[in-house]
């Protein structure tokens, strides 16, 4: 009977929860729907505590309960069946030792403090924090504060809606004003020099070139077209949009994408944002999703543009800099080598974190390190690098 | 450098000679992928043919035709008689013989450029010559009277002089040179003398056609004989063994403007000397290519040095520059007396000489694209647009005039300033 109790308890022990909960999913051409998922490896019967994730809330380290409201367990179960499906990717389809390895990770939601290397949370006076998430390293914590060591933590703040003009996201639209800029400055340098030819010729000959009539016509085109540049700013803030927000945690891209941080910190350590560790994290979000558009389709959680690996941009020098670590360039540019590479892209892919680290260049280390592994895992290294180099060279690198 | 160039084509001449002396005649084809005569049109030949003729006939009808060539004076046109007689039947025709010339190809016991040796030997031979122009009243006759009897004794000569121990393409150009050196003639001029001397008796109307038919197929302008080939091939090889046997690549038989494939053209146009220079350069790109260090040292006075290592793209590229600058070369050099090769023939004469895998060849041609890209339609389009807009602005009254000016605008910011495609950052 001891033994019998015994292996009970310990049969127990060992076993995890399968609860349904609705949670935000992806349908078949990648448009928002909720869907009732069974979540996988949950350890609590009454909270999401699993054998590999755990979710709380804010900096408390109790797991969330199962009966807490409706939009936090929503926010809780999608961030739980979509971590649990990365890692899945990660673990069964690349096959990684690493992630395989990895202890239980705390997903803190709503959480507002900043990250501090020293005390874990920043104190609350520091500027809070919406519209994102983020992955954290490690800590040995800081036992004269009594703060308590902590591993690899996925961060997602709350939503909060605000104003675009407080964001310094100008540079779209930039572009369009030096187009219609330049549009201008020739139509009204057209406009001159018709002007002085004509005049010249009402001077020189006797036919009075220059009349009344199409003196008229060019003041009011060129009045027209002054007009319609100066009102620019008035046009944009009529029809485009004014507000921004982001529920990070209820964007499957963002999630793989936050995972795909931790999976890949083996190599690229999580201490800051660079354009190398965010273009990697972005090419596994959107593998995971099987979707080469990040954080698109779902204007009820993301009102921002997302992310889009199949745009062509053309290398720029301000790429490398960290305020330009968000763009969508490494993510397109790894894209698009993954499609030269071919079948084994992701195994490639994720070999190459190997040969770089968080501060690599994207002109340097990363290049290096994309010719680098393809000699030792292309099928045709001689034409598979060639081939890669000429992808480069279209996009200006 | 002419004295390593002096020693590189003793070099081969002695290997050369070596070969000669102990080579076995064999035009198996080991290079070259699908055919170009592998068309419709041909495999039907190939299968009316068959009806006819079985192909264990053609085969052996082959391979005694050259056991019986000499490989010192490996001839096309006694390969192609003594091919037809084998073929046992009263009269080959046309058709039945390019059936088997191509099945002999598809087969691989011969090569494209053996086919279009053997099939110009037998175009050559069998053209109808059509003697229309008979009114000597009208022919105009080169050179003095004295000249023209000396003509008329070397072609009286041509069987037994020339064609004696000579192939006919082979003894053809000998007598045409013979010929220009005692005054200089004319296609027209040599039509007019061939029938003038037919008409004097000088020669017979064998001989006539003979020289006639090697006159309107123009045998007298340097062109690959089937000698040539033999000699061309087994010297490579010895210079360069393959470092697979049998590697066939499609590459080399893509057809041209004219429609030769790279191969023909390569194997036509330039001596085994210059193939293997031409070879060397794709050599050279390729190790620069899978470099991964290339580094600029900049010396100064005191021979201290500055190492400036050059980034993956920038290596990229400079591997790319340095081999156009060093093909602007290869024009320069005495060899090629100021003919510049194609990068196509610089890559087909790489495959030849086994320095380039078959696998490779189609992403290493594809590089020309980055100097030498082709242009859309739109590309096309964009010049006459441009053209025509800059003068509409100015032409165009108001308010219509913002239209040219939108296209402009529209092709300034779509198709970019491609001269200055790579960022500044970027050393080449």
């Amino acid at each position: 009977m001891k033994t019998l109790s015994f292996i009970l308890l310990l049969s127990l022990s060992f076993s995890t929860w399968a609860q349904v909960f609705r949670v935000v999913e992806r349908s078949e051409n990648n448009k928002q729907v909720f869907k009732k998922v069974k979540l996988e490896d949950l350890e609590s019967s009454d909270s999401f505590d699993g054998r590999y994730f755990k979710i709380v809330l804010g900096k408390s380290d109790e797991a969330l309960p199962f009966d807490a409201n409706e939009d936090l367990v929503l926010k809780a179960a999608t961030t739980y069946h979509h971590l649990t499906f990365a890692r899945n990717y990660f673990v069964n389809k690349l096959s990684s030792d690493y992630v395989e390895s990895l202890e239980k990770i705390v997903v803190r939601l709503e959480l507002t403090n900043q990250f501090s290397e020293l005390g874990h949370f920043a104190h609350d006076n520091y500027e809070p924090q919406f519209n994102n998430a983020l992955t954290i390293p490690a800590g040995k914590g800081l036992a004269s504060r009594n703060i308590q060591p902590w591993g690899k933590e996925i961060w997602f703040r709350p939503s909060k809606k605000v104003h675009l003009s407080s964001l310094d996201i100008k540079n779209q639209e930039h572009e369009f004003e030096g187009i219609l800029r330049r549009f201008r400055e020739q139509v009204h340098m057209q406009t001159f020099q018709r002007f002085l030819s004509q005049l010249i010729l009402t001077w020189t000959t006797d036919n009075y070139v220059l009349d009344t009539e199409s003196a008229l016509r060019t003041v009011g085109a060129t009045l027209f077209l002054e007009l319609a540049y100066r009102s620019q700013d008035t046009v944009n803030y009529v029809f485009t949009r004014k507000w921004y927000w982001l529920d990070s945690a209820l964007v499957p891209e963002i999630i793989y994408h936050e995972y795909a941080h931790v999976a890949l910190s083996d190599y690229l350590e999580l201490t800051h944002s660079t354009p190398i560790i965010e273009g990697m994290a972005d090419y596994f979000a959107g593998k995971i999703a099987s979707s080469p558009t990040l954080a698109k389709k779902i204007k009820k959680y993301n009102t921002f543009n997302g992310k889009d690996a199949l745009k062509k941009t053309e290398y720029r020098m301000q790429f490398e800099t960290n305020e330009w670590a968000n763009t969508d360039f490494v993510f397109g540019l790894l894209w698009q080598v993954g499609e030269v590479v071919g079948k084994n892209q992701e195994a490639f892919m994720y070999e190459l974190r190997e040969e770089i680290t968080t501060d690599s260049t994207i002109r340097g280390q990363l290049v290096e390190g994309l010719l680098t592994t393809c000699r030792r895992s292309c099928d045709e290294p001689f034409n598979k690098r060639i081939q890669i180099l000429k992808l480069l060279n279209n996009k200006k690198l | 450098m002419i004295f390593r160039l002096f020693l590189l084509t003793l070099f081969l001449f002695l290997q050369a000679a070596f070969v000669w002396a102990d080579g076995t005649l064999d035009f198996t084809n080991d290079r070259e992928g699908v055919s170009l005569y592998d068309t419709k049109s041909n495999n039907k030949k190939i299968n009316s043919t068959l009806k006819k003729i079985k192909s264990n006939v053609i085969v052996n009808s082959y391979k005694t035709a050259l056991n019986e060539q000499n490989e010192r004076n490996v001839c096309a046109y006694n390969l192609n008689e003594t091919f037809i007689k084998g073929l046992g039947q009263k009269k080959v025709s046309k058709s039945q013989y390019e059936g088997s010339i191509y099945y002999l190809r598809s087969q691989n016991l011969i090569d494209d450029v053996v086919v279009q040796i053997l099939l110009n030997a037998y175009k050559t031979t069998t053209k109808t010559i059509f003697n229309n122009d008979r009114d000597y009243s009208h022919r105009f006759l080169p050179g003095t009277y004295i000249q023209r009897e000396s003509l008329y004794a070397l072609m009286k000569e041509f069987t037994s002089k020339y064609l004696g121990h000579n192939c006919y393409d082979d003894a053809y150009r000998l007598f045409h040179n013979d010929m220009n050196k005692i005054v200089s003639l004319s296609q027209n001029d040599l039509k007019n003398l061939y029938l003038e001397a037919n008409e004097r008796r000088v020669i017979s109307d064998e001989v006539y056609n003979l020289l006639e038919r090697a006159r309107l197929a123009n045998l007298h302008y340097k062109s690959v004989s089937l000698k040539d080939y033999y000699r061309k091939i087994q010297n490579l090889r010895v210079q360069y063994p393959l470092p697979f046997e049998n590697e066939y690549s499609d590459f080399v038989t893509k057809a041209n403007s004219v429609n030769l494939t790279h191969r023909q053209q390569l194997l036509a146009q330039y001596s085994d000397l210059q193939i293997i220079l031409m070879g060397n350069l794709i050599k050279k790109l390729r190790t620069r290519l899978e470099s991964d260090r290339i580094e600029i040292w900049v010396y100064d006075q005191d021979g201290e040095i500055e190492v400036i290592p050059l980034e993956p793209m920038e290596r990229f590229r400079f591997a790319l520059k340095i081999l156009r600058k060093e093909m602007s070369q290869l024009a320069l050099n005495t060899q090629f007396r100021g003919r510049a090769p194609s990068y196509m023939d610089l890559i087909a004469a790489s495959f030849e000489l086994g320095l380039v895998a078959g696998s490779e060849l189609n992403e290493l041609g594809s590089l020309e694209e980055i100097w030498n890209p082709k242009k859309t339609w739109w590309d096309k389009a964009a010049f006459w647009v441009r053209s025509f807009g800059s003068v509409a602005t100015i032409m165009i009254p108001p308010p219509y005039g913002f239209i040219p000016v939108l296209a402009l605008v529209a092709i300034e910011a779509t198709m970019g300033d491609q001269d200055n495609g790579i960022d500044d950052g970027s050393l080449f």
